[in-house]
């Protein structure tokens, strides 16, 4: 703990540079997709686990933004183009690496693979669903994973008809993120879903437009450490558990 | 983690996680008591057949693990590590073969290296439990020293892990000890897989007489392995521009890759300076400079810019950039500029590729594929491993060159009795019972013991030259990033960022080192003034004029007056006895 004082004192300061005013008097759009329970739309308002924790960033680095949905792929390309502009939440990696700044990890996310609680198929490693018909969703995080070890998947353009495929056993086993999962299941009100293996863990992150003051990342860096370390991040994804 | 603690399919993620790993073990009572000797005999008998110890040496060591590991039945724990084969092989059978003789259920995630280094950072940094173990790459043993965020596997293993480390663990037998240990002679990390870099050739195109006695013809010398970077580049010229077809196929006498990607970042980092011979003479890294150009004091880093006394922007560092650049230009495939390490990994193996200068072993398995057009029709290598060339300013008693050792890295952070059952998952990974079937699936070797037994004798002619590289004594001048690195993550993108401005033409050579040394030293002042690193942090030199460092001894080292002396080449067999 010695060490996270130490850390958060240095922050502290060096999170007092001042920022430009350009960058402070900047509104930032914030985009995202509309991926229940990590960002949704309830009446006018925008919200959603993610959401709430790249607000409240934003708002304690005295940074003024606005939250936008837009499609994964469009929000990408809108955020390589346009100045003041991030998207989240983004899996880092080499390929993407480049192309932003970034301000990580604005929260891991895991993703399992769920069969109906009847189903008897052996699920201990990746592996053991090679040969199983896998469902996912188009572009999502598994069907890049899994498509990558050369196993089949099966995707549709949204996450939530696959539990009912997986009922309807069109798929054996269905690829999701373990709070979507979860969430899904619980709007589908179907209670018999099976949690068979959590096989990997992702830091999602916010990326920004190159262009991006330096100054501006440091700071939101900084507070983030800071939301780690007050316990903020976890009192947000708790209310979305 | 997520399913550890539960037998339900409910998910309590990563903050619930923590506090029950700070809480207890949450054992899943249907978990319990199935595993023992009869899965242990039965994994002896399917699957670790090969072991340099007997089946009865064999069952006492499994014997050892059912018990060591009974406080920790029907635990989960998870672990992370790079995407090679040794790591899928550990990943999908060794977890089943722990699981079912420990009862210990283990969930091994692979993803790419960069990733894992992510990883890692975020939990020393957070100080919150992701992962129970990674495996790490040694690369980062000067960060790990110095942050105080990783244990002492020294300090582990004889106090609060001593009832959990295997009698039979052999540390002597681990060829890449030396990669892991810190400035303080303690032990951080435990080697798991090894791979090096070293220099790959057309074997059967060399050995043709007409392109033998034609290169003869031009340079004067034999088409053989070559023994400096002169050959290698009169090699490279001979195959792109005299021979340009071969059976009817455009070949190339170079392959490479220079897209602006963190996977460049590597093609320097994994010491390409020093085969150039920029650092300093010393074993494993170079003292009082390494191959990153850094030097260091009394442990301290003082300043990577030859003006404080690194290499970094010195002759051999230019030297070394400039020939990337144009051997990348001239005699690689047109394309090749635009790949990544992994695009360009497979191309030595379509068949077009008479040589490489800077080739993984871990490359090896996927090589030896009988479809390809580098393989007899038996599978049978037509390539060879050798020693990898020296540039002009390498001298007697320096590395030659990078070697990977990906090991075990325990944080702090981690609870301790999820620490100690992964420190059981991680020697049943290394032990004897385990490590030469696991060294015949990777080819990534870790122990003496497996290296010199009578199967890699019977099995050596297939791989190229691998198991003779890790018979010879050479193998301790591969090596990996050392202690001179003081953060590895916080200084590692400044390689792809910077070498990929002279790649791309945008800066020169000297340009684009000027301008990487120059923000080496800011980066390494920045991490001095964040008062984090507990012991040896950085304290740079003041800056002065860079002819003083030159006129010094040892690195860095002046400009030569002649950068490309006569070439030199061995034959194969000879080249192999370099090494001995």
């Amino acid at each position: 703990m010695t060490m996270i004082k130490k850390t958060i004192n240095t922050l502290a300061i060096t999170g007092m540079l001042a920022l430009s005013g350009a960058a402070s008097a900047a509104t930032y759009s914030l985009l995202t997709e509309e991926l229940p329970p990590y960002s949704m739309k309830q009446g006018s308002k925008i919200t959603g686990a993610s959401v709430d924790i790249v607000a409240e960033l934003f708002k304690r680095a005295g940074l003024k933004s606005e939250v936008k949905l837009q499609p994964f792929v469009r929000a990408v390309d809108t955020t390589l183009k346009e100045a003041n502009t991030c998207v989240f939440p983004v899996e880092r990696n080499q390929e993407r690496e480049v192309s932003f700044k970034w301000v990580s990890p604005i929260l891991v996310t895991y993703t399992a693979f769920y069969t109906m609680d009847d189903s008897k198929v052996d699920i201990r490693v990746l592996n053991d669903v090679k040969d199983l018909s896998i469902g996912t969703y188009n572009g999502s995080a598994p069907a890049e994973y899994l498509s990558g070890q050369g196993f089949e998947v099966q995707t549709t353009p949204k996450d939530a008809p696959n539990i009912q495929k997986l009922a309807a056993k069109r798929i054996d086993v269905w690829a999701a993120d373990t709070l979507t999962a979860s969430y899904l299941a619980k709007e589908a009100k179907v209670t018999n879903l099976k949690e068979r293996l959590v096989y990997f863990s992702a830091l999602r992150a916010l990326a920004c437009n190159l262009g991006t003051d330096d100054a501006v990342i440091d700071k939101l860096e900084d507070e983030l450490k800071k939301m780690y370390a007050d316990g903020s991040v976890e009192k947000i994804l708790a209310t979305y558990k | 983690m997520p399913d550890m603690y539960k037998c339900s399919s409910s998910r309590n993620g990563l903050f619930k996680h923590i506090r029950l790993a700070v809480l207890g073990l949450g054992l899943c009572a249907s978990q319990l008591g199935w595993a023992g000797e009869a899965e242990a005999k039965k994994w002896l008998e399917s699957e670790f057949q090969d072991s340099t110890l007997t089946k009865e040496q064999q069952m006492e060591e499994l014997k050892w693990f059912i018990k060591a590991a009974e406080p920790y039945k029907g635990m989960t724990i998870r672990v992370v590590s790079e995407r090679i084969d040794t790591h899928w092989y550990e990943a999908n059978t060794l977890t089943k073969a722990f699981e079912d003789i420990t009862g210990i259920k283990v969930v091994h995630e692979i993803t790419g290296e960069d990733d894992v280094v992510k990883k890692i950072s975020t939990q020393a940094a957070l100080d919150y439990s992701l992962y129970d173990a990674y495996i790490n790459d040694s690369d980062l043993i000067g960060t790990h020293y110095r942050y105080g965020k990783v244990v002492a596997l020294s300090d582990f293993m004889a106090g609060e892990g001593k009832d959990v480390t295997l009698p039979t663990l052999d540390l002597d037998d681990f060829m890449g000890l030396s990669f892991t240990t810190g400035p303080d002679g303690k032990l951080y990390q435990l080697p798991d897989q090894q791979f090096a870099n070293l220099y790959w050739y057309r074997h059967d195109w060399f050995s043709r007489p007409e392109l033998r006695e034609k290169f003869k013809s031009i340079y004067g010398y034999e088409l053989d392995v070559p023994k400096n970077w002169s050959a290698y580049e009169d090699i490279a010229e001979f195959f792109s521009i005299h021979i340009k077809e071969i059976d009817g196929v455009r070949v190339y006498g170079h392959m490479d890759y220079g897209k602006k990607d963190p996977s460049l970042g590597w093609r320097f980092s994994d010491a390409w300076l020093s085969m150039a011979g920029a650092g300093d003479k010393g074993i494993p890294n170079g003292l009082p400079v390494d191959e990153w150009g850094i030097r260091v004091e009394n442990c301290h880093p003082v300043g990577a810019s030859v003006a404080r006394g690194g290499a970094l922007n010195g002759p051999a560092a230019v030297y070394s950039i400039t020939k990337f650049t144009e051997w990348l230009n001239k005699y690689a495939p047109p394309n090749a500029k635009g790949m990544t390490f992994s695009e360009a990994g497979a191309v030595p193996g379509q068949g077009n590729i008479a040589q490489q200068i800077f080739w993984y072993t871990a490359f090896t398995a996927a090589l030896t594929d009988p479809k390809l057009p580098v393989t007899d029709e038996k599978g049978a290598p037509k390539w060879r491993m050798a020693p990898s060339p020296r540039g002009p300013y390498w001298e007697d008693g320096m590395k030659l060159g990078y070697q990977d050792a990906g090991s075990w890295t325990f944080l702090t952070s981690t609870p301790l009795e999820r620490r100690k059952a992964a420190w059981l998952y991680a020697q049943f990974l290394v032990s004897k019972t385990v490590s030469l079937k696991k060294t015949l699936v990777g080819l990534t070797p870790i122990r003496a013991s497996d290296v010199n037994s009578p199967k890699m004798t019977e099995v050596a002619h297939k791989y190229g030259g691998l198991i003779e590289f890790y018979r010879s004594k050479a193998r301790v001048a591969w090596t990996p990033s050392g202690t001179n690195v003081p953060d590895y993550p916080a200084l590692s993108d400044l390689w792809w960022k910077n070498v990929a401005l002279a790649a791309n033409d945008q800066l020169t050579p000297q340009q684009a080192m000027d301008k990487m040394a120059k923000e080496m030293d800011e980066r390494l002042q920045k991490i001095a003034d964040s008062g984090l690193q507990t012991r040896c942090e950085p304290k740079l030199n003041e800056p002065r004029d860079p002819a003083y460092w030159l006129a010094q001894p040892g690195s860095p080292k002046a400009k030569l007056a002649n950068e490309k002396p006569p070439g030199e080449t061995l034959p194969y067999l000879q080249s192999l006895k370099a090494w001995e």
